[in-house]
């Protein structure tokens, strides 16, 4: 009974608070732009909306068409289970595996990438062609900084990989997970989320012909994914399992907010870049990863 | 009466036999001839399933069959046939693959009717089947070897089945040169052996690493490494790989993508884990190395492709690198003394070999029904195939998930099991494989991402959207055996995907045979729900809770749907076409676009020749006629191979002048060969 409970409200904290973190990303962007900008629930309200309105399917999409957003967020989601949550652990005592989590986000990138390609319009193939292209480094830099972990704890489940901080390669983790949450979420310097130029979009572009649930299943998914590549990045660099369950849930909540106010300042301060040298910043991401498993590696040897 | 593992065997074996023979009987009527032939070899192949499952599942205990055949024709020489649990494991392969490929081919040979003669590809498919079957579980030399040339044969000859074509005849001679320099290869290696241990059995060759010198013993590796490594199509070996898989028959290139470069694999494990002896620390580097460049150069120019079947033959190359991954990851804990995490690797390359047997024949299955129903392999000619033809679009889907390895299915299983393999490596104390290790699991998370890329391109530009030609658009679902076939490897991709350590439990007679360690018990946690690594600090899988959780969540989406918006209607409308009213299939994006950022990346490795041509009257801008060229051509096509075939052509033409056409000049060479001869022996 305790672990379906304990499920259940994992579920919820995801399920409820992932939606706030890009509100508070606009929020900063509108306060750098001089602006008021849109309320912090915004996406809360706009979910809300998105699943009371009807649907309209384009007349080439194949009868699974509405299969591929709902397997991403049930995806989405699992991968979120995986997690550990600050003092908390993770659920059922699953030593989540590592690998795991990273191939379950491969398995929302496919389906969403399918529902895309199955609207037979050139925009959304041209997204999902750099959706694809682009995730490639951003997968192979994040295993690399997982395999990296696993060299430092010995270990290869994320409830125990997570519990220490970084060490010797912190810094170049933390920089290198932080493009990769850039990229993977589709943030300035990748994409725009604010672009009105289908040309020039990648996520945006790939849900043009989503519409009500479907497409709320999509942006919460997003949401999710936004705030699963915080909570990584700061329980990589903090050592939470050392702190008191008190102080590491501030520390935690802390850390996910400053991210947020990082990737606001990034969106303020940098325009994005052009397509042909996204895959250059992107394979930073990979070799300072693979610089933080040379630190771990002589650091274990010696 | 009591079915046994050696009666089943032999039923299998002279099933086949007769099925070809039948082939040959029928050549002028070609109905009866497809359902005799692909009938029988269907039968053949669930008797030898059997032999191989009752084999494995019988565990430890139960010895092993042999028996001779042909003993009464042939007093001296003995060919024995003997069925240890490696070769059980590999006749399990075959053989379930030579069932599914057989009932496929019910229907997919109709597509040769009053085109083809049937009976001759009937008799040459159930002749690789026979000669595949007898190699695997050849307990000689003799037998092995040949059976490897049977093998080899019958295959170029079913490659060049198609010969009126110009691109197949090119490709069937490539196949038959390449594989006789592997079959060299090997019989070299064998003599090496053969001349430490003075006998021909499999037995008497047990460790006899031990009996030779190690200059013999890695020459011998060597040989072995390129001969299996050809047959199996690692990097640069692969040559013919790409070439032979697509012109052949699709039930063919199931067959040698699902079975006959597993031969490769069959071969080098037989020979370095049961031969070789303890190996030194370099052979499992280069294996491992080779892996590793193979997976990644193969899923890189699968990603360039655009033929279908050419795409899957790279995607071949791609995971016999990850096999040899495990492999070699497990050669290198049997030179460090650890047997149980070599047992891990070993179980992680036979997993993905059995796995990759799977879905790439099921692919295969899929492209060929594709090229049955739209006559064409060229992926820009297709699209929209997931309405006229659902069910085949479901089974590829399910094998790109698998190959993808994408949870829950079985090739999320064995490279997770790869990741642990190389992932124990870390806690090692020798320096180098403490950096190897973590360097090839990153090359693996580079190649599962970019398989799962090329395999978003494959299904979805194949099969969604809408039909780019009218070939797609007057496709229709292939018959009743040939989904049948599909289907039955698509429900072995799921077994194999959510039961791992039932299925782990059937390798522990052939890790116990090879290594003397049985690993099933380790590796299956909480009643075998749950797939464990080696150590309490590894990680933890299960897909079977995976799957379940998910079908917990899956109703939450359409639950809330259901709860908020059922009033609503659902109503169809165009896709979104910038108002410009009327998108076409032309404006669809195609597989060289979408494989574009991914070239641009490794503009290095693919250097794509790119050629523009415009013809216009008074401005550029305002083109008449526009050409475009973009190819990409391998690295190793243009720097090894071509220079390698000038070279030898060059040389044969000098030779030439030596065949005058006269005797006298001939007598003469014999002579002067003779002399030398005599000198050298005296």
């Amino acid at each position: 009974m305790t672990t379906v409970l304990d499920i259940l409200l994992r579920l919820a904290v995801w399920l409820l608070l992932a939606p706030l973190l890009p509100g508070v990303i606009n929020k900063v962007k509108a306060w750098i732009a001089g602006r008021r900008g849109p309320p912090v629930l915004q996406l809360y309200y706009d979910l809300a909306k998105l699943w009371r309105k009807g649907v309209v399917l384009s007349t080439a999409v194949s009868p699974g068409h509405v299969a591929g957003p709902a397997v991403a967020w049930v995806a989405v989601l699992s991968a979120a289970l995986l997690l550990p949550l600050g003092p908390a652990g993770t659920a059922l005592s699953f030593r989540g595996d590592a690998l795991l989590f990273v191939y379950l986000l491969a398995v929302a990138r496919f389906c969403t990438s399918c529902a895309a390609l199955d609207t037979a319009s050139a925009f959304e193939g041209m997204g999902v062609a750099r959706e694809v292209s682009y995730a490639v480094l951003a997968e192979a830099a994040v295993i690399t900084a997982l395999l990296t972990l696993a060299l430092q704890s010995n270990s290869v489940s994320l409830g125990t990989m997570l519990v220490p901080s970084a060490g010797a390669g912190a810094g170049l983790l933390a920089a290198g997970l932080f493009l990769v949450l850039l990229a993977e979420n589709c943030r300035v310097p990748f994409d725009d989320p604010n672009t009105h130029l289908e040309l020039t979009m990648i996520h945006e572009v790939m849900v043009l012909d989503h519409s009500g649930p479907p497409l709320a299943a999509i942006l919460h998914g997003a949401s999710v994914k936004l705030l699963l590549f915080a909570v990584l990045l700061a329980e990589t660099v903090l050592p939470i399992g050392k702190l008191s369950p008190l102080m590491a849930t501030a520390a935690l909540a802390g850390s996910v907010l400053v991210v947020a106010v990082g990737v606001g300042l990034v969106e303020s301060l940098f325009a994005r870049l052009a397509f042909r040298r996204v895959p250059m910043l992107l394979t930073t991401a990979f070799l300072l990863s693979l610089f933080a498993l040379l630190a771990a590696w002589k650091g274990a040897g010696a | 009466m009591n079915l046994t593992p050696a009666m089943l065997l032999l039923v299998s074996l002279c099933g086949y036999a007769i099925g070809a023979a039948g082939g040959m009987l029928l050549l002028r009527r070609e109905r009866p001839a497809n359902v005799w032939c692909f009938g029988v070899a269907a039968l053949s192949g669930l008797s030898g399933l059997l032999a191989a499952l009752l084999m494995l599942a019988g565990g430890t205990g139960t010895g092993i069959p042999q028996f001779e055949l042909f003993r009464p024709l042939l007093p001296y020489i003995h060919f024995s046939v003997r069925l240890d649990a490696l070769s059980a494991f590999f006749l399990l392969i075959v053989s379930l693959l030579g069932l599914a490929i057989s009932l496929f081919s019910l229907g997919y040979a109709k597509g040769f009717f009053g085109r083809k003669n049937v009976g001759v590809l009937g008799a040459l498919f159930n002749a690789l089947l026979l000669a595949t079957t007898t190699m695997f579980v050849a307990g000689d030399l003799w037998l092995f070897l040949i059976a490897w040339e049977l093998m080899a044969l019958t295959a170029f000859c079913l490659v060049s089945f198609e010969h009126e074509k110009a691109e197949t005849r090119k490709a069937g001679v490539l196949y038959f040169i390449m594989s006789h320099i592997d079959a060299g290869c090997i019989i070299l290696g064998f003599l090496l052996l053969f001349q430490a241990s003075g006998d021909y059995s499999f037995t008497s060759l047990h460790d006899i690493g031990a009996k030779m010198s190690p200059g013999k013993r890695d020459a011998a590796f060597l040989l072995f490494l390129v001969g299996f490594g050809i047959k199996a199509g690692i990097v640069p070996l692969h040559i013919w790989l790409p070439a032979a898989h697509p012109v052949a028959p699709s039930n063919v290139s199931a067959l040698m993508s699902g079975v006959i470069i597993k031969t490769g694999i069959y071969g080098f494990t037989r020979v370095c884990f049961d031969f070789l002896g303890t190996p030194p620390l370099w052979w499992g580097v280069t294996v491992l190395t080779v892996g590793t460049i193979s997976a990644v150069l193969g899923v890189l120019y699968a990603l360039m492709e655009h033929d279908l079947k050419r795409l899957l033959a790279y995607h071949s190359i791609e995971n016999i690198g990850i096999i040899l991954m495990g492999l070699g990851a497990a050669l290198m804990f049997l030179h460090t003394g650890h047997p149980l995490l070599a047992t891990l690797g070993l179980i992680a390359g036979l997993y993905h070999t059995i796995n990759h047997a799977t879905f790439k024949g099921l692919l295969f299955l899929g492209a060929g029904a594709v090229l049955h129903a739209t006559h064409t392999r060229n992926m820009e000619e297709m699209g929209g195939l997931i309405k006229r033809m659902p069910q085949t679009a479901f089974f590829f889907l399910v094998g790109a998930v698998a190959i993808s390895a994408l949870p829950p299915l079985n090739g999320f299983v064995s490279e997770w099991l790869t990741y642990q393999a190389l992932l124990q490596g870390f806690g090692t104390t020798e320096s180098l494989m403490r950096l190897i290790f973590p360097l090839s699991g990153a090359m693996l998370a580079l190649t599962g991402a970019l398989a799962a890329a090329c395999f978003v391109k494959a299904f979805g530009i194949t099969f969604l959207a809408q039909p780019r030609s009218a070939h797609a658009e007057h496709a229709h679902e292939v018959s009743l055996t040939m989904r049948l076939g599909m289907g039955l490897l698509a429900a072995v991709c799921v077994v194999l995907g959510l039961f791992p350590t039932q299925f782990v439990r059937l390798l522990d007679p052939l890790t116990q045979q090879i290594i003397g360690q049985q690993l099933s018990a380790q590796l299956s946690l909480a009643n075998g729900l749950v797939l464990g690594s080696l150590t309490a600090k590894g990680g933890t899988v299960s897909t079977l809770g995976l799957a379940s959780m998910a079908l917990c969540l899956l109703p939450i989406p359409f639950g809330l749907w259901w709860v908020f918006a059922r009033k609503t209607k659902v109503r169809r409308g165009p896709t979104w076409d910038c108002g410009q009213r009327g998108l076409t299939p032309r404006m669809e994006y195609t597989a060289t676009g979408f494989s574009k950022p991914i070239r641009m990346v490794f503009k290095a490795l693919f250097q794509p020749h790119r050629e523009v041509q415009r013809e216009y009257d008074f401005s550029p801008y305002f083109a008449k006629n526009l050409r475009f060229e973009s190819h990409v051509e391998e690295v190793f096509e243009r720097r090894i191979y071509r220079p390698a075939r000038i070279l030898i052509l060059r040389a044969s033409r000098r030779i030439r002048t030596l065949q005058a056409g006269s005797v006298h000049a001939y007598l003469l060479y014999i002579f002067v060969t003779l002399l030398a001869l005599l000198l050298f022996a005296s």
